[in-house]
């Protein structure tokens, strides 16, 4: 049973308060979900969103004065009571629900000020990804470990072999996290309309071929379409639009006008600075490898290039990079790489492990699989953690990444497989196994100790 | 805003209207604080008008907003006997909790005060220790605790 309830009173200092206190504590003595909105002095708390609306089985509503937007609960069991009585006769008033509430008619009105934050509407998108990461880097982390052969174009499953299915609805799951980020990013800031424009809008921004690049954009380009379209959307949905029109805006005009703009806008305006980003990044790294002494830094680049946009343009080029080092006869720095690959997904997992208080339940059950498919040596595994909460996951990956790439070319590890993490060196496609593992060791617990620090400054 | 100097433990009633009760905290309470007795007893009047503060377990709030009041109040007053507070719903009443509130409070932290006092109106802890304490300092400590939680 899940019960909603709004407050307020004359003046708005006491009995508002008193009354929500007295609602949620009866309610949770009987087991009941309940959420309270206060409209008192220090204006509203708590407010009801329409997620709440939805999902409630009764409103009361404990008032002595007319409550604002009462025309959320239109289509709701409503029971509209004396704030005194909730105060004083809450047990009684939660009995009489089922006979005294009242379907409070007409449609049930939205409004479109829900203020939602940003970090609210990335949660958002997040937690719906998260099931998809966790299928698809599990069916593709199964696969590969237990069909995959090492090979020159990397961890290769035979054909004919069964696993070959596997991975590739492995694969359905990665692809369809990204319009699933930025679809739900896009659905928490405007609704409905929004949905469709940011899902293809992201698989746009993920199309090398439209993008004209090398490369998808990413997790990243996830994200910016999901915002970018979110609100667009929200402004449209303020436009004055004559009633007549108003039925084909969420589901003609609105959606086509939105992925025409924001198509536009990623292949005019990111694309090309995608392709050059790639580019100078290529560059950079062909100097480096030149000159011995810049090895070092060469390695702390690869690995911070691996953890930045995981599966992203900058991803692709570090690893491209350390593929053609093979075929060249120099497979130190795909050395390198492979030992970074696996630094962002396993920190992240160990991190809900040992401080677990910082992650939400969901993310500590992605933890377990980001573990997994660190293992496996895939990057995506720690994703969503990064789109949750960048400004403290992405630092804290990419230095340990780093670290564990430069100690990595220090030690000179080679890897003859163009593939990353533990399964490599237990395939023997690593020359130094045991420096491998000590280098993955010492980037993961960089990252882990950066991910405590971080996270508890936040707190 | 919160001083030990209101609380009063015993508060001699000498009637029994509640009105007349009202009229003689006032006159304390502004005299310990330092503001017009008129206007802190009308505006305790007018909102008991409006609604009798009694909220059960005998037990009523009465809250007023000053205009200009430099700081919030609250007094905890346990009266001498029980009254009639509420004649309509038949509610006697013998402990005040009196909220005292300036009335465009641009500090947030004010409010948020109150309301954490309004939540823990039902808090057994709360208010059996005003209940049964005879010790201002206990009861100062506890209604404290509250406001810090």
């Amino acid at each position: 049973m899940k019960i909603i309830a709004v407050t307020k009173c004359p003046v708005g200092v006491a009995h508002t308060y008193i009354a929500a206190e007295k609602i949620e504590k009866t309610c949770k003595e009987r087991g009941f979900d309940v959420k309270v909105e206060t409209q008192g002095s220090q204006g509203v708390e708590n407010y009801l969103t329409k997620e709440d609306i939805t999902n409630a089985d009764y409103v009361i509503i404990a008032a002595d004065v007319a409550i604002a937007e009462k025309d959320r609960f239109n289509g709701k069991k409503v029971l509209e009571v004396p704030i005194k009585e909730a105060i004083k006769k809450t047990n009684d008033l939660l009995d009489s629900l089922e006979n005294r509430s009242i379907l409070q008619g007409g449609e049930q009105k939205v409004y479109t000020n829900e203020s939602i934050s940003p970090m609210k509407s990335l949660m958002n998108g997040v937690s719906h990804m998260i099931p998809f990461v966790v299928v698809g880097g599990l069916f593709i982390a199964l696969s590969l470990a237990i069909g995959g052969k090492p090979t020159d174009t990397g961890l290769v499953i035979p054909d004919g072999s069964i696993f070959n299915k596997v991975l590739a609805i492995g694969a359905i799951g990665f692809t369809l996290m990204i319009p699933i980020l930025s679809g739900y990013i896009a659905f928490s800031i405007s609704g409905r309309a929004a949905l469709a424009p940011a899902m293809i809008c992201a698989m746009v921004a993920n199309d090398k071929d439209i993008l004209s690049t090398s490369a998808g954009t990413g997790f990243i380009g996830a994200i910016i379409t999901g915002f970018l379209v979110g609100y667009i959307v929200k402004y449209m949905n303020k436009w004055p639009i004559p009633k007549s029109l108003r039925a084909v805006m969420p589901i003609f005009v609105i959606p086509i006008l939105t992925v025409t703009i924001v198509s536009t806008l990623f292949i005019m305006f990111l694309g090309q600075p995608t392709a050059m980003l790639m580019t100078g990044f290529e560059n950079l790294l062909t100097s480096l490898s030149k000159n011995p002494s810049t090895s070092l830094l060469l390695g702390a680049l690869l690995g911070a290039m691996i953890a930045t946009d995981m599966g992203g343009p900058i991803n692709k080029v570090a690893f491209l990079f350390g593929l053609s080092s093979i075929t060249a006869g120099n497979p130190i720095i795909m050395g390198s790489v492979a030992c970074a690959i696996a630094v962002p997904p396993l920190s992240v997992g160990i991190s809900t492990l040992v401080s677990k208080k910082y992650y939400e339940e969901d993310e500590q059950a992605a933890g377990i699989s980001a573990i997994l498919m660190g293992l496996i040596g895939i990057t995506e595994g720690a994703i969503p953690f990064a789109a949750a909460d960048p400004k403290r996951v992405m630092p804290s990956i990419i230095i340990g990444s780093a670290v564990s790439g430069a100690i990595s070319m220090f030690f000179g590890i080679t890897d003859n497989v163009p593939h990353g993490g533990p399964i490599v060196a237990l395939l023997g496609a690593v020359n130094k196994i045991g420096l491998f593992f000590l280098c993955l060791a010492i980037g993961i617990s960089v990252s882990v100790i950066l991910l405590h620090l971080l996270k508890k400054s936040k707190k | 805003m919160l001083n030990k100097d209101l609380i009063i433990l015993n508060f001699e009633t000498n009637s029994n209207d509640k009105f007349d009760i009202l009229k003689n905290i006032s006159n304390v309470l502004s005299e310990k604080i330092n503001l017009n007795n008129d206007i802190l007893l009308s505006s305790l009047i007018e909102r008991e008008k409006i609604s009798p503060t009694a909220i059960g377990e005998n037990i009523a709030i009465p809250h007023a907003k000053i205009e200009n009041l430099a700081n919030p109040h609250i007094a905890i007053i346990k009266l001498d006997k029980i009254i009639k507070w509420d004649i309509e719903e038949d509610e006697d009443v013998d402990l005040l909790i009196i909220m005292i509130m300036p009335k465009e409070s641009k500090e947030n932290i004010h409010l948020q005060i109150m309301s954490k006092i309004a939540r823990n109106i039902f808090n057994d802890e709360f208010i059996d220790t005003i209940r049964h304490s005879n010790n201002i300092d206990k009861i100062y400590d506890i209604t404290k605790k509250i406001i810090e939680s």
